[in-house]
């Protein structure tokens, strides 16, 4: 078992309890619902009013509660993906990867640290399914190496991340959207090129795309050679 | 089809989560028996039983173990998996065993009743090819026997 497994297994015990817990706040907060709606058709039958101000704040509380889960089983679901890429369940990590899939968790896993530099991560939709051969693991990696360029110039940016193609090949268009230090940011990313925490073996290279000025194709590649 | 006629086996070994659901699905007209572990669960589909919720991941014998002796015993229970382990693997074998559907935990009820019902509905058919077939293929009688047995859904 190496590094990633460990963290991968460990991670994904946890997620399981986490989901496990959602679930038991999701029915209680919706049997509370429940009680409160029919309590709400009784009264309506009985004096034809509505819940008291009170009564309507409990509702309001519950669907607050209900929204929150929302936001933890999808950030369970990308925790689960972070797993799974990890080699949770002893399968190959190696690859393919589902790119689509890929940017939609690394937007969720990243949204806390983006709002601390004042960056939004925004997860392009695509109509199919782009697939790359490449571990999911160095996906996320080249994808935190890009978020990062852009926090270190002091983020404030609107950066969206869609799987696509370039050429043939499979990759990441990164769009550099609005915000005060847009420049800043198109700066940062236009002279990055390699980026240079790859592991040994692939190779990661952010190339803006024709002449759009605010967009770039994020490659992955394996490679025979240290990209340091 | 009336809400009462689907039975309903809950399995999953958080008590907490279970209990709720069932009594959410009793607010909503459906009866729901319940139990906490793999044992229980076979025991409890001896009795007739449309659709099983289960877990996957339980102490003793896991989900894997109950729905692969539920679809030799009882092959026509429809069984839908709710688990907090989203693993594709896991979701790719229950399938493979002979699952209805899969489904991550926490999920909305409306979704959950959703899939019973159509589980059930997808119970009902199989049932009738099941007869038909055991009536010689002779479709319309098999509809008979099971009008007779008011298996069909229709009293609604």
């Amino acid at each position: 078992m190496n590094e990633n497994q460990c963290m991968a297994r460990l991670l994904a015990s946890a997620v399981h309890d986490m989901r496990n817990i959602l679930a038991i706040v999701r029915e209680s907060a919706g049997l509370a619902q429940d009680i409160a709606a029919f309590a709400a058709g009784q009264k309506a039958a009985k004096d034809g009013a509505g819940l008291s101000a009170r009564g309507d704040r409990i509702v309001a509380s519950l669907e607050e509660v209900q929204r929150a889960v929302q936001q933890g089983a999808a950030l369970s679901e990308a925790m689960d993906y972070m797993a799974q890429a990890g080699g949770a369940d002893g399968r190959n990590t190696s690859g393919p990867c589902d790119l689509t899939r890929t940017c939609r968790s690394f937007q969720l896993l990243a949204a806390r640290q983006a709002r601390a530099v004042q960056m939004v991560l925004i997860n392009g939709e695509t109509e199919e399914p782009v697939w790359i051969n490449a571990p999911a693991l160095n996906v996320l990696r080249s994808l935190l190496e890009v978020f990062d360029l852009c926090a270190a110039v002091g983020g404030q940016v609107t950066l969206r991340f869609t799987a696509g193609r370039l050429h043939k090949q499979e990759g990441i268009v990164v769009d550099v959207l609005d915000g005060p230090n847009r420049e800043m940011v198109l700066a940062v990313l236009t002279g990055a090129h390699v980026l240079s925490t790859m592991p040994f073996g692939w190779k990661a290279a952010l190339m803006p795309w024709r002449d759009t000025g605010s967009r770039y194709f994020l490659s992955l590649v394996a490679s025979e050679t240290d990209n340091q | 089809m009336t809400k009462e006629d689907i039975k309903i086996l809950l399995v999953d070994d958080e008590k907490p989560f279970v209990d709720t659901l069932a009594e959410r699905l009793a607010m909503r007209g459906f009866v729901a028996r319940v139990a906490y572990n793999g044992l229980e669960a076979l025991k409890a589909v001896e009795q007739p039983t449309d659709v099983i919720v289960l877990d996957l991941r339980m102490p003793g014998m896991d989900g894997f173990e109950v729905l692969r002796n539920v679809k030799k015993n009882n092959p026509l229970v429809q069984v839908i998996i709710l688990t907090g382990h989203g693993g594709d693997a896991e979701e790719q074998t229950a399938y493979r065993m002979g699952a209805y559907n899969f489904l991550r935990k926490p999920t909305e009820i409306d979704d959950l009743l959703g899939s019973i019902r159509l589980a059930y509905r997808d119970k009902l058919e199989n049932t009738m090819v099941a007869v038909s077939l055991a009536e010689g293929g002779d479709f319309e009688s098999a509809r008979d026997v099971l009008k007779e047995k008011d298996l069909l859904g229709e009293k609604e």
